[in-house]
């Protein structure tokens, strides 16, 4: 009897320990999963590169980020169907890998292309976050979804994704599920984006810049954003991420006016209702960008020789090959299924809205105006 | 959400992402790893003797082509000393190196080594040295490929 006191005691540590046995298990076991899963793709990349070498077909059609994702969505289902899916889930960190990535490339952009495309990126992102926004903001109202859903999705749909969407519910307090809503949508809807996107601006004629800066402006998450570009060129991807980081930069700017927003107009009479501070811009901002123009400016300042930027290049390709079978991993389908048609439906316009009118602004900003 | 800090709402993640990428470029980029992959490459023309200087190292690799055609070096210089030349003659269809590195301490660039192609042949050739990626790790030169 005092033994199983005891044991009843203790149970509750016990539990505790056991839980983050199980947590730091699934964390090590996810990482060398996807490290194996990685090296996978780079073995199939180099194989399907010379099979199609063999048949006089120079350019891998079938680029590396579609061999990620592929594999990344096998790995899922089977992962879902043994049930070891929450396990190995700590480990998969899509946004962290590929921010890290992010902060790589920098040694792939010299400071002068930095500049001129970055500012063309902030002109179009300036012009893509106000339209797709209000555009989202009133198709949210038309079809009568409440005030904090209409401003994640329409953040999410404007800005960057679920970065967005979860900077966006942070400052209008929304519900968790609706932020799950959206941030489903989000990827559900950038992964046929990622890979169908590049073959129709091959075939529409359009130039790596316009074609980076249309996918930029566009899909929703940055990870897609990047493997667009990939799949289409080298400075297809330079450009697209550098578009993709003025919108991100976007943010802090569209969550403290949101806030701003929701405290002076939608909860004006709610009681504990607080005026947002404007250091809100900072918390919301992207510091790896930070990481990402330091590199820039090192390389372009000659501080490291050729090779060792060759070298930064390779771990590149390494670090956005993990994230693109993240990518893989992530997507879910179930939270859709529980949303009815009303938020898919204002998502959905808000996407043709976007695709369109990115496609215009990154023809004239690109194209035209030739940043 | 509305009542407490959300816990899945983690800004850490940027900083995290930012120190990661940066310790990775100083790592690479002050050469912990190593200086880089290296090539030098010497292009002469038949009759003509071109030199070039090349990081001294253990572990390179030689390549040569004759008009063309690859050519298997009989025991090539892949050990390379600082302030020495190491030279090659190709005669009669043969690239062969010379038996014994000469000194060269006194060149202006002393602490790299010296490699110098004298073309007796009537072919263009073409001598490569090359070091394997400064991450040694066997696959990490996949996607470089």
């Amino acid at each position: 009897m005092a033994v199983n006191q005891a044991a009843a005691k203790s149970s509750p540590v016990q539990k505790e320990s056991n839980a983050i046995a199980v947590k730091w298990g699934g964390l090590l076991t996810g990482a060398l999963m996807l490290i194996l899963l990685t090296v996978l793709v780079a073995e199939l990349d180099d194989w399907i590169g010379s099979t199609f070498k063999e048949r006089d077909v120079a350019q891998n059609p079938l680029e590396y980020p579609l061999t990620a994702v592929v594999i990344g969505l096998i790995a899922n289902g089977l992962l879902r169907v043994t049930n070891l899916y929450h396990f190995v889930k700590p480990a998969i960190r899509t946004e962290l890998f590929l921010k890290v990535g992010l902060v790589i490339l920098g040694a792939r952009i010299s400071l002068d292309d930095l500049v001129t495309t970055g500012t063309g990126g902030l002109i179009q992102a300036l012009i893509m976050v106000c339209s797709v926004f209000m555009f989202s903001w009133w198709l949210g109202g038309k079809l009568k979804l409440n005030p904090t859903l209409r401003a994640v999705m329409a953040s999410a749909v404007s800005v960057c994704g679920v970065s967005a969407a979860i900077a966006a519910a942070g400052a209008v307090l929304a519900r968790k599920e609706e932020v799950t809503y959206v941030s489903a949508l989000v990827i559900i809807v950038a992964l046929p984006m990622m890979v169908l996107m590049p073959p129709v601006a091959h075939a529409i004629g359009l130039s790596d810049d316009v074609a980076g800066a249309w996918f930029g402006g566009n899909i929703d998450t940055t990870a897609a954003v990047v493997g667009a570009g990939t799949i289409f060129s080298d400075d297809a991807q330079a450009v697209a991420s550098i578009v993709k980081l003025g919108q991100n930069v976007m943010i802090g700017f569209v969550a403290f006016a949101l806030a701003l927003y929701f405290a002076t107009v939608i909860e004006k009479d709610k009681e504990g209702a607080k005026k947002p501070s404007v250091s809100m811009i900072w918390q919301r901002f992207p510091k790896f960008v930070i990481g990402f123009v330091l590199v820039s400016i090192l390389v372009s300042a000659d501080a490291f020789s050729p090779e060792i930027v060759k070298e930064l290049n390779s771990a590149n390709k390494w670090i956005f090959a993990l994230a693109f079978v993240a990518i893989g991993l992530d997507f879910h389908v179930s939270s859709v299924k529980e949303m009815g048609w009303r938020p898919v439906g204002v998502f959905m316009g808000a996407t043709v809205f976007n695709t369109t009118l990115a496609l215009l602004a990154a023809w004239l900003i690109f194209g035209v105006l030739g940043f | 959400m509305a009542e407490s800090k959300p816990a899945w709402f983690k800004l850490s993640e940027d900083w995290l992402a930012t120190i990661i990428g940066l310790i990775f470029v100083l790592i690479v980029g002050i050469g912990v790893l190593g200086p880089g992959p290296q090539t030098a490459k010497i292009t002469t023309a038949a009759g003509e003797s071109m030199g070039v200087e090349v990081l001294a190292r253990d572990d390179w690799k030689v390549t040569a082509t004759i008009g063309g055609e690859k050519f298997k070096i009989a025991s090539p210089y892949t050990t390379l000393e600082s302030g020495k030349t190491y030279a090659y003659e190709c005669r009669d269809g043969q690239i062969t190196p010379l038996t014994e590195a000469i000194d060269t301490a006194t060149r202006e660039d002393a602490d790299k080594a010296y490699i110098s192609l004298q073309n007796n042949c009537e072919a263009k050739v073409v001598l490569t040295y090359q070091t394997d990626l400064a991450i040694r790790w066997p696959v990490f030169g996949l996607f470089t490929e």
